[in-house]
């Protein structure tokens, strides 16, 4: 039994769903964010639940953007940074590129460590490890004294080629403690066993910048929780996926910077391999952005670099694509005359025009409601949907282009579409997949909405809606692993001797994780891992997953080098003759809670309008009759032909001419083109 | 200048106001972002294929779409020098070839003349045609900087024409329908030090060409040709819509810009170079005309690079966050030079260090704008990518090379000071190399990489500080140095003073030393240190207006000593004067 808990903080709102693994009862929940605690927007989600029902419960599962806005709104500990002497400035000085490539006057944010508080001190190690010069601990005894006068909190310490030996780094903390500092203290090989001294230092820094704000967070919610009633393990949702417990987040707080948006990539995972999809892409639309993951054989693609704000981070992240389009996005036409759309949202206030909260500027909803899209406009609460404020908003913009509403709302559409269909593209044909043959899992607010323009420009066949399409990511946050990572560059050849020395390095990342596991979790742990390789005197790595068992890989050199030639001929279309080199060895420890049962989800008979509606049918190009339909008035195996509209409390799907609808046993649908259109 | 020959007025036709076609905005808004996709994609594919540092880490390359009609469609976004730069090949290789009708679907032309091409023959080019249903429907072109393809040296600062700058591929077919010509391949790999590297390097072009072609024909057949092309003519409009938008609130006038490049290579001699921009309502002449014959030595720059070098400045100005530019971007611009001189040379003058040249324009120009456009145009920035070509013998016995550029203080602006260091806008998404993996790859130790205090301009807002580089030889090698703006120091703007100049030294294992700028093949022993400094930005208005808060907080952070903040600011060390 492992009845649970999710909650998903959003930039709106907070999303809770409590699954009952003996009843199969699902209670899902809704209220708004409270930015400036959200643990307080928890804490009121949660207390919508019984005591008797938050008593029973195993696991709290959690999305938090809690690191990532302490980032961006510049709100975490004053941090000194301890660096080798002669390497000062590596934080500032970055890479030298801009995020704007042709703009001249573009600047980067401010580095989070002033450059009175980076501090240096004497000591060397080469890059094969050998130390060139011990530390010179009377530098550090300064820097020490400096820091007080400067009342800083947290201290990061990043020394050159500490991954490949760090023992200076470790004299740095000793002699730090030695020093009287009380403050945490970020060890760059810790947090990362990259090489890349800007990218190791940057995760080293933000890891000091965001952990008293995280684990203060995580401290609170845990006790509020615990108040409630709560007595299981609370995990937290990792920027690569999978979850870590609380108590491991507050030791290692960067890795839950990506901890909110995963949430959604994760539970399509696991609807994938519910449902056995092969290849998937999600489709997740919100009201500002809209976010797509691939997933292959039920995994999200994961890469080992992220980036917040013009910061990379050194930790694995899972590779979710984001763009300006979303529900909310505004429609203008630009200097040159053509119609754009996106990135600039109308947000949730005012919102889009039709939802009477103000908003004057036409939106991508205003267009789907205006095209009848959006039925009869019912939405959650009671509220219904303005469709002549929609209309006023649309007109002037369609008269400076010399359209119609309908033509404009249609191309409003269509230019939203394209562009999420492009980034589809990018993120399956970058891995060398075939965008037609993967399913393609519609959701959020208005992922279901455009789900049947999207398979259209891409020629995929299958769509998935899955239950609460609407609170996708919290459902999602419910079917996690849990899990711990860690990675080494250790350059080497591949063959006998570098897969020998490779398992020797996998036995002492073993130890590693042994050491930071800091709670028993219920099932089995499985040991995954993988390795970057490339093709001799190349830098770009592909990371593959070799056969292995307990931790060590089982895989001979000349299999390990065959899955290499296949998996690059798929991405890049073409083999090399070269030999192939490790470049590094990530391990990942995996422990999955216990499976849930298939949810059943309860018919809730709602009041719903189902009418027929005259809404337009882009693969007719012209208005067509759309029946109505409430989701929950469709039961398990129930069919039905499109064009029509399902209708439900959080989100509407609009299933165009050409499209069949079928209730899959979980209640998910399957949108199928049937090719008639 | 006594030059007999004719001016040459280079501009892409087309457009101007209320011409062109009348595709419908949507379907010209769809077209426009699935060709910057599919660009994107062949530069992506490209970097992460790629053997050579130059072209995955450095960016050292033009990867872009074209028409039928050899105009842009759609460039990825790597270095701006090579703006709209690939036209001029196509063109040529074309004209070589005896013209379209001599190509057919699979083919794969390769061209490293550097007359045809615009720059050294180490930025190999290649041009595959698109075909749909034996229909010429456009080109895919990539042009990236090979590491070796058999010059007198790996790099060279000294030449003194073109044979001695490396091997001339004429624009020959490569692939003849889709069939690799081993004849032509093996002579290529042949007349490289690095072979292997060459030859990694080259398939990743042609693959990424393919993946080019891949998206361009995606985009077509989901229209159709003959929509496609009307929506391109849209496209094309509309992107001249927006740079005009920009270049029209330019006052018209004449405005003259002088810089200098600090030698040919051959001569110590300065270069005073001159760019005159004639603008009206919108149209920008760049005119080149009176620039100094072609040099002895090898900053010549070729015609295609000097047009690219002013589309590049322009791009700087009116681009900001777009992400790709197109033909009718260009339709403003004007550009004249006369042939024979150092914007227009003619074979076999050298034009090895051509990008020298061309970088040197772009500031210039910049310079020519600065108080017509105050609000665009910052301060002097350290001018150069102060690039370092390294080679050696490992102790195996096998030839290694590898070259780094290096990030430089930038120029202060209307909007404040200058903060981190960039590479130049000329090669804006380069990185620099991280030193962690400088040190795995090269016999190497790096000894500093920080600020350099009191190197930045004072001035209202001061430029950003330059970098000291260090590195220790832990084994003998050689290398070469084109660098620039060490006798000239980044200028200051509006009343604002010039940052420090760029410069090297080498420091030999018995303490002597010496200063270089630029050389060719200097052996570096065991033990020497290397000690690269990139220049400071200049200051942005009079040093007397700065804020003195600002002054006193660069004093703790120490980005310039307490002794130089008084010389240069007295007014914040007066009684009273901070808050």
């Amino acid at each position: 039994m492992a009845t649970r808990i999710g909650v998903d903080v959003g930039g709106t709102f907070t999303d809770l769903v409590f699954y009952d693994d003996v009843s199969g009862e699902v209670f899902v929940t809704k209220t708004s964010t409270t930015p400036e605690a959200p643990d307080r927007g928890v804490v009121t989600a949660t207390s919508a639940l019984s005591s008797e029902q938050i008593e029973q419960c195993r696991y709290f599962l959690h999305g938090t953007t809690v690191g990532i806005n302490a980032l961006l709104e510049r709100k975490g500990a004053v941090v000194g940074l301890l660096t080798t002497a002669g390497f000062r400035d590596v934080l500032e000085i970055r890479r030298g590129d801009r995020d704007e490539i042709y703009n001249i006057l573009w600047k980067p944010p401010a580095p989070l460590v002033p450059r009175r508080l980076r501090l240096a001190a004497g000591e060397r190690v080469l890059s094969d490890g050998t130390v060139e010069r011990p530390l010179e601990e009377v530098d550090v005894a300064a820097a020490v004294e400096r820091f007080a006068d400067e009342d800083v909190e947290a201290i990061a310490v990043v020394f050159m080629n500490a991954y490949a030996n760090p023992v200076n780094e470790l004299a740095a903390e000793q002699a730090l403690r030695e020093q009287g500092f009380e403050g945490d203290i970020s060890l760059s090989h810790r947090v990362s066993g990259e090489y890349r001294e800007y990218e190791r230092s940057s995760t080293a820094v933000i890891d000091a910048y965001v952990r008293p704000r995280v684990s203060g967070y995580l401290r609170r919610l845990e006790d509020s929780v615990a108040d409630l009633g709560f007595g299981g393990e609370l995990l937290v949702t990792r920027s690569g996926g999978g979850a870590m417990t609380f108590g491991e987040a507050q030791l290692r707080p960067f890795e839950t910077i990506m901890s909110g948006p995963v949430a959604g990539a994760v539970g399509a995972a696991e609807l994938c391999r519910e449902l056995g999809i092969e290849q998937g892409v999600t489709a997740d639309v919100g009201g500002t952005s809209f976010d797509t993951c691939l997933i292959v054989d039920g995994a999200p693609q994961v890469k080992y670099e992220g980036r917040v704000l013009s910061m990379p981070l050194q930790t694995p992240w899972v590779d979710v694509r984001s763009i300006g389009a979303g529900g909310g996005s505004i429609a203008h036409v630009d200097v040159g005359g053509l119609l754009r759309a996106g990135p600039q949202s109308a947000g949730a206030q005012p919102g889009p025009a039709c939802y009477g909260r103000g908003g004057e500027l036409p939106t991508a909803t205003d267009a789907a409601a205006v095209l009848g899209m959006l039925a009869h406009g019912e939405l959650a609460g009671g509220v219904s949907l303005d469709f002549d404020a929609a209309r006023r908003t649309l007109e002037p913009l369609g008269e400076s282009l010399e359209l119609g509403v309908d033509e404009l709302a249609c191309g409003i559409l269509t230019i939203l579409s394209n562009s999420m269909a492009e980034a589809i593209r990018s993120v399956t044909v970058e891995q060398g997949q075939d965008p037609r043959v993967a399913t393609l899992l519609a959701f959020g607010g208005a992922g279901p909405v455009f789900a049947t323009l999207l398979a259209t420009e891409l020629g995929m066949e299958r769509i998935v809606v899955p239950n609460y399409a609407g609170n996708f990511s919290a459902w999602g946050l419910l079917g996690q692993d849990v899990a711990r990572s860690v990675a080494q560059t250790s350059i080497r050849l591949l063959d006998e001797a570098g897969l020998r020395a490779t398992n020797a390095i996998l036995d002492e990342l073993g130890h590693r994780l042994q050491e930071r596991r800091l709670a028993e979790i219920d099932g089995e742990e499985r040991l995954e891992p993988a390795l970057d390789l490339r093709y001799e005197g190349q830098e770009h790595t592909l990371t593959l997953t070799p056969t292995s068992a307990a931790g060590t890989v089982t895989a001979s050199p000349a299999d390990v080098e065959r899955a290499f030639a296949e998996d690059y001929e798929r991405t890049f279309g073409h083999t090399l003759d070269e030999p192939v080199e490790i470049v590094a060895v990530r391990l990942a420890a995996r422990t999955p809670l216990p499976r849930k049962a298939p949810e059943r989800v309860a018919a809730v008979p709602r009041e719903a309008t189902t009418d027929a509606v005259l809404a337009h049918s882009f693969t007719l190009g012209k208005r067509v009759e759309f029946g109505v339909v409430s989701r929950s008035s469709l039961a398990t195996g129930a069919g039905l032909d499109g064009p029509a509209i399902v209708v439900e409390e959080t989100t509407t799907t609009y299933v165009d001419a050409g499209f069949r609808v079928d209730v899959l046993e979980s209640g998910a649908l399957a949108l199928t083109q049937d090719g008639e259109a | 200048m006594g030059n007999a020959h004719e001016i040459v007025r280079t501009r892409v036709e087309g457009g101007g106001a209320g011409a062109g076609s009348d595709a419908d905005p949507i379907t010209t808004e769809v077209i426009r972002r699935g060709l910057e996709a599919a660009a994107d994609q062949m530069r992506l594919a490209l970097r992460r294929t790629a053997f050579s540092i130059l072209i995955y880490e450095m960016t050292d390359f033009a990867a872009a779409l074209y028409d039928r009609n050899v105009r842009l469609l759609a460039q990825g976004q790597a270095v701006p020098l090579f703006m709209g730069t690939l036209s001029f090949a196509i063109e040529a290789s074309l004209e070589t070839i005896g013209g379209e009708e001599n190509l057919e679907p699979g083919d794969v032309i390769i061209n490293t003349y550097g007359y045809e091409i615009g720059s050294h023959p180490q930025d190999v080019t290649v041009i595959a045609p698109g075909f749909i249903d034996d229909t010429l429907v456009g080109y895919a072109a990539i042009k990236a900087h090979h590491l070796d393809v058999g010059a007198k040296e790996m790099y060279s600062t000294d030449t003194t024409d073109v044979f001695q700058e490396g091997m001339i591929l004429p624009s020959l077919k490569l692939y003849r329908r889709g069939e690799l010509q081993e004849e032509i391949y093996r002579t290529a790999l042949a007349n490289s030090r690095l072979p292997k590297l060459l030859g990694g390097d080259l398939n990743a072009q042609v693959g990424a060409l393919r993946t080019g072609l891949s998206g361009l024909y995606r985009v077509i057949e989901r229209y159709g040709l003959a929509r496609f092309e009307d929506a391109v003519e849209r496209m094309f409009d509309h992107g001249e819509a927006l740079a005009r938008q920009v270049l029209e609130t330019i006052p018209d006038g004449t405005y003259v810009g002088h810089g200098a490049i600090d030698s040919d290579g051959i001569s110590d001699e300065l270069v005073e170079i001159e760019a005159r921009l004639e603008v009206s309502g919108g149209n920008v002449v760049v005119d080149m005309t009176d620039t100094l014959p072609q040099r002895p030595g090898s900053i010549n720059c070729p015609l295609p690079s000097t047009v690219s070098a002013v589309r590049c400045a322009v791009m700087a100005l009116v681009g900001g966050s777009d992400q790709s530019a197109n033909e009718g971007y260009f339709r403003p611009i004007e550009v004249r030079t006369r042939p024979g001189t150092l914007y227009h040379p003619l074979p076999p003058a050298p034009i090895f260090m051509y990008w020298w040249g061309a970088q040197a324009l772009v500031d210039v120009i910049h310079r020519a704008l600065a108080d017509a456009m105050p609000e665009a145009v910052p301060a002097g920035n350290g001018g150069d990518l102060l690039f370092v070509q390294f080679w050696g013998t490992g102790e195996d016995g096998s030839f290694w090379g590898d070259g780094m550029d290096h990030t430089v203080g930038h120029g202060a602006d209307f909007g404040g000071d200058a903060t981190a260091p960039f590479m130049h806008i000329a090669g804006s998404g380069i990185r620099n190399t991280p030193q962690e993996i400088w040190e795995i790859r090269r016999p190497f130790v790096v000894e500093k990489f920080e600020f350099a205090p009191d190197s930045s301009g004072s001035g209202r807002f001061r430029g950003g500080p330059g970098i000291d580089y260090w590195y220790r030889a832990v084994e003998d090698c050689y290398l070469t140095l084109p660098f620039e703006r060490v006798k000239t120091a980044p200028w200051g703007l509006h009343g604002g003073a010039d940052g420090r100049a760029n410069g090297f030294r080498i420091v030999y294992p018995d303490g002597s030393a010496e200063e270089h700028d630029k050389v060719t093949g200097l052996f570096v022993p065991k033990g020497s240190v290397l000690q690269v400094r990139a220049g400071g930005g200049g200051g942005y208005g009079s040093p007397s207006e700065r804020d003195p808060d600002a002054v006193h907080d660069d004093v703790r952070e120490g980005y310039i000593s307490e002794e130089a903040a008084r010389a240069s600011y007295p007014h914040a060390f007066e009684e009273g004067s901070t808050t």
